[in-house]
Order: structure tokens, then sequence, then C-alpha cells
């Protein structure tokens, strides 16, 4: 992904899940995005998000690294990455 | 006996990349390699040893082989993923210093952080295994500390729970019995060991009667939540203990569940340690009662580290049966927590002590075998609470048919996701924000139908007026602050002008009046007035 500064958008269908799952945020959803910014963003509502990106790209994420992404645009890459 | 493994004990450490069983042989030899190289390392009988250690095959043995040295071990909460090192270690750097302990056992990424005194003996797990070791435990001392558990609290100083051997053999005994235990059980858990359910339910109680337990990642279990349940389809009888929100999580992805799983051998899914909710039992038939779950296999249970862990519980086989509750004109069906296990007597008192009558509400208060010695090293905060034989709990509940039902707390605990927050050390830590108003800040919790935990709401107001784009950045710096100190991640953040929030009497900020009106909506943030 060339976005070396992580500030493209996010898809349309990530930025619904974005907005369903931390209703309280109400910036942009971009790839560059850190819990530490979003309101809500924990372990669990982490994990919501990942099962839900799953469930949207049909990939299964390994769950010994699915709390390793420094940000969103990593865990998009990788599941692209899973995709192809 | 408490200090050594049982014989039929088997532990499988079931991770995402793999399984590992350690047999009774195996643990033996582990606990004893253990024992060894803390004794080399200059462990005495008596001294203390903290550990710091994710999940992993040696996570028990290290525990064990503390105890078979005669040291005192303490599960300390790891380094979690994306946290912030030296946040971590700050986090922790007060208890090492109360604690004082002899050595700390530590995963690698953090080993280096804990060297900073030549007093204190840092071991990797790579220092533990396969040396030599003392052939046998020392002798059994029932009045010795067989370990120490720490609160969940957040900043400032821990409490560490003090547990002589005897009070923890007490309550195995005790809850063994209130459990039905046949010997035939496995217990399956996710639970972190540094919390009172993971350690006692989930580690000590197998380890000590000897049941099989499957061991899971707390993480890779929140991104596969029925993991948990196809394990213990895959065994007889399982026992498996969850916080109410694990419920709730369960109920939301049900159909992760393996298609050949039924859950009717389940011997208990056992809610505890967050307020126990109907509506969480109700989501989980919903969702898998056509896999076989039965209501009779959904029970609760009133725990907490200062009685070793359960102080109550539910009669297994049977539903938890259930009270509406009135109080101000609102009504609420609570779920009962069950008789007291054997041993273990409940009275609910007034606040001038008096005992109340049956169906009144007061403190819960708690005596038996199974007591805790102290807050170590804490004896003010002992006495205070801890009287005549007496714990008493800070919770609210009443008895009614001889079993306790809980309805609320006397201070401001927040429980989010099963980890206990109290409001004034989360306020105390905006304290070092600037812009913000020193000691003008409410956190309160919120019940959250959804997560079936409760989400944590902080309100503060700044010390002048602010344009919009300030008052976010603020906002932005509460939670960086909380995810720094605290590790925890408000729901809601309001900045709000001066002078917005309601103060007591006595001058202090009101939690309860700022939470009425929060929950009105009669607070305008800056989200609202961009």
């Amino acid at each position: 992904m060339s976005d070396p500064h992580g500030e493209a958008e996010a898809t349309e269908a990530v930025v619904e899940i974005f907005r369903r799952l931390f209703p309280y945020y109400a910036g942009p959803v971009h790839r560059g995005l850190t819990a530490d910014q979003v309101p809500g963003w924990d372990s669990l509502s982490h994990a919501e998000l990942i099962m839900s990106i799953e469930d949207l790209h049909g990939v299964l994420i390994d769950p010994a690294a699915a709390f390793d992404y420094p940000d969103l645009g990593a865990l998009l890459d990788d599941v692209q990455q899973r995709k192809t | 006996m408490l200090n050594a493994p049982a014989e039929a004990v088997r532990i499988t450490v079931a991770r995402a990349r793999g399984r590992e069983v350690l047999t009774a042989g195996d643990l033996r030899a582990r606990v004893r390699s253990v024992a060894g190289a803390l004794q080399r390392a200059g462990v005495r009988p008596g001294d203390i040893v903290l550990l710091f250690l994710s999940h992993q095959a040696m996570l028990i043995p290290a525990f064990l082989g503390c105890q078979w040295a005669g040291a005192t071990p303490a599960y300390m909460p790891p380094l979690s993923p994306r946290q912030d090192r030296q946040a971590w270690l700050k986090s922790h750097a007060e208890v090492i210093a109360h604690v004082r302990p002899r050595a700390v056992i530590a995963d690698p990424e953090v080993a280096d952080l804990l060297a900073f005194d030549p007093e204190i003996a840092v071991l990797g797990v790579a220092d533990l295994e396969g040396g030599p070791g003392p052939e046998a435990p020392p002798d059994y001392d029932p009045d010795a500390t067989c370990l120490l558990q720490h609160s969940s609290g957040t900043t400032g100083l821990k409490k560490g729970v003090q547990l002589s051997y005897r009070a923890v053999m007490a309550q195995i005994e005790a809850y063994g019995a209130a459990l039905g235990l046949t010997g035939d059980e496995t217990v399956v858990s996710w639970l972190p060991v540094y919390h009172d359910m993971g350690l006692i339910a989930c580690t000590v109680l197998p380890t000590v009667k000897g049941l099989p337990l499957v061991s899971m990642d707390p993480f890779e279990w929140l991104v596969q939540p029925a993991s948990v349940l196809n394990e213990a389809a895959g065994v007889e009888q399982a026992l498996v203990w969850l916080p109410n929100f694990a419920f709730n999580h369960l109920a939301r992805h049900a159909r992760r569940l393996a298609p050949e799983a039924r859950l009717d051998r389940i011997k208990a899914l056992i809610d505890c340690s967050e307020p126990c909710r109907p509506e969480s039992f109700d989501q989980m038939l919903m969702a898998y009662g056509d896999r076989g779950l039965r209501l009779d296999q959904l029970q609760t249970c009133y725990a907490m580290a200062e009685t070793v862990f359960a102080a109550t519980q539910s009669r297994l086989g049977h539903p938890v049966r259930r009270w509406v509750y009135t109080s101000e004109g609102a009504e609420r069906t609570l779920l009962s927590c069950g008789r007291p296990v054997a041993g273990t007597a409940v009275e609910i008192r007034a606040p001038d002590g008096r005992v109340v009558k049956e169906g009144e509400v007061g403190e819960v208060c708690l005596s038996g075998p199974s007591l805790f010695d102290g807050y170590f090293r804490q004896p003010v905060l002992t006495s205070a609470r801890l009287r005549s034989g007496w714990y008493g709990s800070r919770d609210l509940g009443f008895l009614a048919e001889g079993e306790l039902y809980l309805c609320g707390r006397m201070e401001d605990l927040i429980i989010v996701a099963g980890r206990n927050l109290y409001s004034h050390d989360i306020e105390a830590a905006m304290a070092e924000i600037e812009g913000l108003k020193p000691g003008r800040a409410a956190a309160f919790g919120v019940p959250n139908a959804a997560s079936g935990t409760e989400d944590l709401i902080i309100l503060t107001e700044t010390q002048a007026a602010e344009t919009p784009e300030r008052l976010a950045a603020l906002a932005e710096a509460v939670r960086a602050r909380m995810a720094q100190a605290l590790l925890v991640t408000p729901r809601d953040v309001m900045v709000l002008s001066p002078d917005t929030l309601i103060k007591t009497t006595s001058g202090k900020t009101s939690r309860d009046e700022n939470r009425r009106r929060y929950l009105a909506g009669e607070l305008t943030s800056w989200r609202e007035a961009q």
C-alpha cells in the first residue's frame, strides 16, 4: 500500500464497521488511526473490529497476531494479503 | 497437598499456533527445576517472588515452583499487547518497592526493565528450565503465606491480599464440595492468572484436586470467543468460569462455534467477578440453545480475593433463581449468587453494624476459614476492612430464602470487563494534564447492555474557556493518559467549560449528580459545541 503517512480513507464498508463499533468517534476513519485516538477502542472492541473485518472479507486473522497491528492500515494490509 | 501438584493433574496449554501437554510428571519436573533455579538465585523460604509472565507452558510451573522452594508467589499482569513498556513498569513500580521481592520471573520483553535493583534477582523462563531442584517442598506449614494476590485496582498501591495455606486449602475443599466435584471434571479457562478467578478456580483448584486443565490465551480468546466452548465441548464435564461480559461476547459470536460442537456435557459455565445479569444468560440460551445448552448449566458465584475466592455458589444442576428487586420505584431482576460455601458465614449489616433482617439491603459481610490474613504490609487498611474476623466487602446486597443477591456497591467502583477501576484513581490520573482544572472531574460507570459490562465515562472541566479544537485536544489527552496510566479506554470523555460540574456541599465533585445529568443529556461537550 502506498500510503506512507496513513492518511488514506478506509473503504466504505470498513468505515461503516468503525462507526458501528465506535459511535463516540466522529473523526475521519483513515489508515493511520490507532487505538489511543479513538474512544472505546479497548481490547474487547478491538476483537470485535477484527472479527467484523474477518467477516467482511471472508478471511481469518492469526489470533496470535491480532493485537500486534500498530494501526488500522496494518490490519487492513494483513487482511488484503490473506485474501490474495 | 497445596504446595505440590496432585498426581493426576494434566495441563493442556492451548494456543492458536499449537498445543502443549504437561503431564503430572512433566509438571513436577518443571516445578522442581524452577525451585532449584530460584534457590540458586538466592531465594529462601518466606521470600516473595513476583511473576510477570504471559500465557505459556511455564506459567503454572513457575508459580508452583516458587511454593516448592518455600517462597511466596504473586502473579502480576504481564506486558499487554500494544502497551507501552515504560508505562507498564510505572504501573508496577510502587508494588515492587512495597513488596520488596527477592526475585522476579519475567517475560524477555520486560526482563531488562525489571533489572533496576541488585537486591532483586531477575529470572527469565530460560533460566528456569532443566536444572536440578529439591526432591520435595518444605514441610507443609498451614500458617505460612501461600500466595499474594494483588487487587486489580488502578493507580496507587495495589492491595496485596495475603492468603495462608490454611485459608486456601479451606477454600479448595469447601468450593470443591459446592461444585460437587467427582474428579471427572475438566477445567477450561482463558482467564488471566493474576485475577482470583483465573488463579484460584482455574489454576489452584485443578492442580490441587488433580483435574485436567485446558489453559487458553486471554487475548487469543477475545478474537476467537467460541474457542472456549469448542474446548469445553470436547471434554467431559467441563467447568468454565467467566466474567459477565464474556457471556455477551460468546452470545454475539455463536455462529463461530464449531459445527460439530455440542454443549450438553458441560457441567457449568459460572458467571463471576462482575454483576451477573439475567439478560446475559438469556442471550446465551438464545444463541446456543440449539447446541444443547440448558439454563441449569449457567451458574453464578460471588467471589473475591479476600475470601480466597468463592463466598457463595449457586446450586449446580438447577437454574439460578431470579428475584425482582424494587428500588426507588424501579424494578430490576437480579440473579441469585447462591448460598454460602461450607464454613463461610454471610451477614448483611446496616451502616451501624446491626445485622439486618432477611430481604433488607445492607453491606455484605463475610467470615470463615478462607478469610485472608490482611493486606500485605498495610495494617491500617487491613484493620479498616477486617474486623473481629469479619470482612466488610463494600458490596450491597440482601439474603432471600438463604440465597445472596447483590444490588449495588458502597463505593465508586467501576467494573469494566472484569477489571476493577476506582473513580478516585481515574480522576487522580488526570491531575497532570495541563489545561484541565485540578480536582474537577467525575469518572463513573454506565451499564452497557450489549457488552454485558460497564462503560467508563469521564467528565472533566477546563481551567479557562477554550476553542473547540483545544477541547478536542484535551479530550484526546485524557484518553491517552487513561491508556498509558490505567490501560483503559473510556467510552466517552466530555471536556466541559469551567464550573459546569455539580459540586457537593463540601465542595467535591458529585459523581452521582453529574452522572444523572450526563445520562439525561444535560451536558454539552466540545463535540456538540462544534
